[in-house]
């Protein structure tokens, strides 16, 4: 019987027909109920598109989906006995819906020195915290909204505020080591810093680290991609690629980290969703929820968000007195109740809210197989997902008039309107696909920059990590096996000396200008009989410019993966030194590694200057580029130098 | 491995030191423009794998973080700390009692494996690097610098 009738029978029948272990794993009051429990649950379109308030609003609602969870709370999975630990900007575990579920032995406030997370006020985002809580654990009470796991347990620190400390907040404090589950609705894309290399940020040392905890199972880390789908950061008036890279915080980079997309309430990317080839899954952040009573207004492309606690109280949180709409105010009433009188529950939106909804499926699926290793939760998410808005690539971005996936000029900088695809990728060529939109690699996998392997049916995963407990020759202990990076190419305007040959030795040496205007094939590097998990590219250069270069790559099988696009915020600045700066791509998880993999070089032309949109102490400034100019002086090429280096990251 | 373009580690440069008084906040990931840079006056310079980096010397004595600011112009942030991994706490304190320079204090986080060397300045803190990387050819020697701060999003 297929999967959702058996559920069903067990939990809701009540005639036992089920196998055993469908059985209704809940007691208390709200065993195996769905979230129809809690008031605000109408408006959790997450937890249950078809019967959301918002359907009634065509305009901002249709087309999407959910995460698939009630099966599952129907079967009493709810959670139970797995630790969440929220590194935010402090929660409050006093709310009503908190702290039921609220952990203090898990829990640090960084800036008190105590147990209590509850934010520094003065701190950018003070409620965000506790909104990240709330989608993932706010609990099953009768009051106000329902977690995605209501009974999961939940900790919080104020990591935001004591970033200094990222080894103690990352597992190696009695209270963070406790955590099964970390959610990290944080980042920073902006800078191109250098990993693997003798100056860390600290993150990369602290997230292998996470893999020793939970008895060596490691700790499920679960990330946000970012909100930095914005056509300011590299001068264009419409969004058609993400300016930033999510890349560009290399915490997205190990392999144990699963970053998140944002999926809006229409099925299509959230608007500011950062897109990249580092997203491993999406999960449901919506957009602006900017008018209306609840966020269902539509206008620009606006659409409802995510519904969750707050910070207790009208003053202080999203929801206030002088807040946008009368939910976030507490003015709204239904049935003769109001819905939020006291302003201790608001909505969110972005990839940290999309984030946690994905820390939430997590829970679940570590209730149902507490022995799942961080390999094994990464795996079932990757397969349980859906593929959405398949023909992305064909729409238009507003304010823009070229779909997605248009080849853009290398010359002009310009989208051609003729539509790309992974052929474009060449020696020689002149122009490049924005989007190579949805790919099935030779292991049969469907990826995309945008939404990485889709949105994840907690049903499905639930299930699949039930499998893995029924057969755990399943499950995957071993790390991935990270090496070196090795030499792929060097290029520099004038011949190498002997020394300079000497050392390059291992690479594909180039002389001459650097190939700006067109793709130009770096080299190729072979690998060894093992299966990928992620491609990782390098890049030091000298008197490069950064922001009009972009890399590809395919693998022996033939498939493309863009890892950074020309034409970036790296424009915006004139970038032309960096160190060390590594870009990475899951499109070619599960396919053989063996063979020649050709990296690329796309270039773009640096001589144009772009007017840069910043918001600088929330003043809008436009300010023309930082020129980076292709010529020296004397109108001869400029001297560079270029290092490319990669490697396999291997299953 | 030595590179003439990358992988050189230690002191470039030592500048006179003169740096004045920065009129306007420094915080990590803020790109500063030539400009406000020369307005730090001469910086000491010192080449990390490859990663070129000015010190921003401190006003305050006490100061617990470093300030930096690297080749793009980007301030960054060093709490002078060194960081191993894939290595043992004892085997890490054996070889610690052979090398100079000592650091003010070591902090082991048994969960995760990873032991914090702190030193009392910056220069020492690249010194130690060095040393421990020697010493401990095994192990994940860095040295931590935040080039950006993360926000929610």
């Amino acid at each position: 019987m297929p999967l959702i009738a058996s559920v069903l029978a067990a939990c809701n029948s009540g005639s036992g027909g089920g196998q055993a272990d469908l059985a209704c794993a809940e007691t208390g009051p709200y065993a195996c109920q769905t979230g129809d429990t809690e008031p605000l649950y109408t408006f959790q379109w997450a937890l249950n598109y078809a019967a959301s308030y918002f359907k009634d609003f065509p305009d901002v609602f249709g087309g999407g989906l959910d995460l698939n969870v009630e099966p599952v709370h129907r079967m009493g999975i709810k959670g139970q006995g797995v630790n969440v630990l929220v590194l935010d900007t402090g929660t409050d575990l006093h709310n009503e819906d908190l702290a039921p579920n609220a952990d203090y032995s898990m829990s640090w406030n960084f800036v008190t020195q105590q147990d209590d997370p509850y934010p520094d006020l003065n701190a950018n985002s003070p409620a965000h915290g506790t909104v990240v809580a709330g989608i993932i654990a706010a609990a099953q009470n009768g009051k106000g909204v329902m977690g995605i796991a209501p009974r999961a347990t939940i900790g919080g620190a104020n990591y935001l505020s004591g970033q200094s400390q990222v080894f103690a907040a990352y597992g190696g404090a009695p209270w963070s080591g406790k955590a099964d589950v970390f959610n990290a609705s944080f980042g920073g894309d902006t800078v191109a810093t250098p990993y693997e290399s003798d100056i860390d940020n600290d993150t990369t040392t602290a997230l292998r680290g996470i893999k020793n905890l939970r008895n060596g199972k490691g700790a499920i880390f679960v990330k946000a991609a970012g909100n930095s789908f914005n056509p300011g950061l590299c001068g264009r008036t419409a969004a058609y690629f993400d300016c930033t890279n999510p890349a560009n915080d290399v915490s997205v980079l190990e392999s144990n980290v699963i970053t998140v997309a944002a999926l809006n309430a229409k099925g299509s990317a959230s608007s500011y969703s950062s897109a990249g080839s580092v997203v491993w899954v999406t999960g449901l952040g919506g957009e602006y929820g900017g008018a209306g009573n609840y966020g269902e207004g539509s206008q620009n492309g606006d659409g409802p968000t995510i519904f969750s606690t707050d910070l207790r109280g009208c003053i202080y949180g999203f929801s206030y007195t002088g807040a946008e709409t009368p939910f976030l105010r507490g003015q709204t009433v239904r049935n003769g109740r109001p819905d939020n009188p006291d302003c201790d529950y608001t909505y969110m939106n972005g990839t940290s809210a999309a984030t946690p909804t994905i820390a939430g499926v997590v829970a679940l699926m570590l209730d149902a197989n507490p022995a799942l290793t961080w390999r094994d939760v990464r795996d079932i998410l990757r397969i349980s997902s859906r593929k959405v808005d398949a023909d992305y690539l064909h729409h238009i971005p507003r304010k823009g008039d070229k779909p997605y996936g248009s080849l853009e000029d290398l010359a002009t900088n310009q989208p051609t309107g003729q539509m790309g695809s992974a052929a474009d990728i060449h020696d020689g060529a002149v122009a490049f696909p924005m989007d190579l939109g949805w790919q099935k690699n030779a292991a049969g996998y469907e990826y995309s920059n945008w939404y990485g392997f889709g949105v994840p049916d907690t049903e499905k995963a639930v299930e699949l990590a039930r499998q893995y407990k029924n057969n755990p020759s399943l499950s995957r202990a071993k790390d991935v096996q990270i090496p070196d990076f090795s030499e792929v190419a060097y290029w520099q305007l004038d011949p190498l000396s002997g020394t300079e040959t000497s050392e390059y030795a291992g690479a594909n040496i180039r002389i001459g200008a650097f190939p700006y205007q067109r793709v130009t094939s770096l080299g190729t590097f072979k690998a060894g009989t093992q299966i990928v998990d992620q491609l990782q590219v390098r890049l030091s250069g000298e008197d490069v410019c950064l922001g009009s270069l972009g890399i590809a790559a395919k693998s022996p099988s033939g498939t493309v993966s863009l890892l950074k696009l020309p034409n970036d915020h790296f424009k915006a600045n004139g970038i032309d030194s960096f160190n060390a700066y590594t870009l990475g791509s899951f499109a070619f998880y599960g396919e053989q590694a063996q063979g020649d993999w050709e990296l690329f070089a796309i270039a773009a032309n640096p001589d144009t200057q772009i007017e840069v949109v910043e918001i600088i102490d929330n003043q809008v400034r436009t300010r023309l580029s930082t020129e980076c100019p292709s010529t020296d002086g004397s109108g001869g090429p400029i001297d560079f130098k270029l290092l490319t280096e990669a490697r396999i990251i291997a299953q | 491995m030595t590179k003439s373009f990358r992988h050189v580690l230690g002191l470039l440069g030592v500048s006179l030191a003169l740096a004045s008084h920065a009129a306007f906040a420094l915080t990590p990931g803020q790109k500063l423009s030539e400009a406000q840079i020369a307005q730090l006056g001469d910086l000491q310079v010192y080449d990390i794998g490859g990663t070129k980096v000015r010190v921003i010397p401190s006003q305050q004595s006490g100061q617990q973080e470093t300030l930096l600011v690297n080749a793009q112009g980007v301030v960054g942030s060093s709490r002078n700390e060194v960081t191993i991994s894939q290595a043992s706490e004892s085997s890490v304190q054996a070889k610690l009692q052979q090398l100079t320079p000592q650091p003010a204090s070591v902090q082991h986080y048994e969960p995760t494996g990873i032991t914090v060397l702190r030193y009392a300045e910056f220069g020492q803190a690249v010194e130690g690097l060095r040393a421990l990387k020697a010493a401990l050819p095994g192990a994940k020697v860095r040295l931590g610098v935040r080039f950006s701060t993360p926000v929610p999003n």
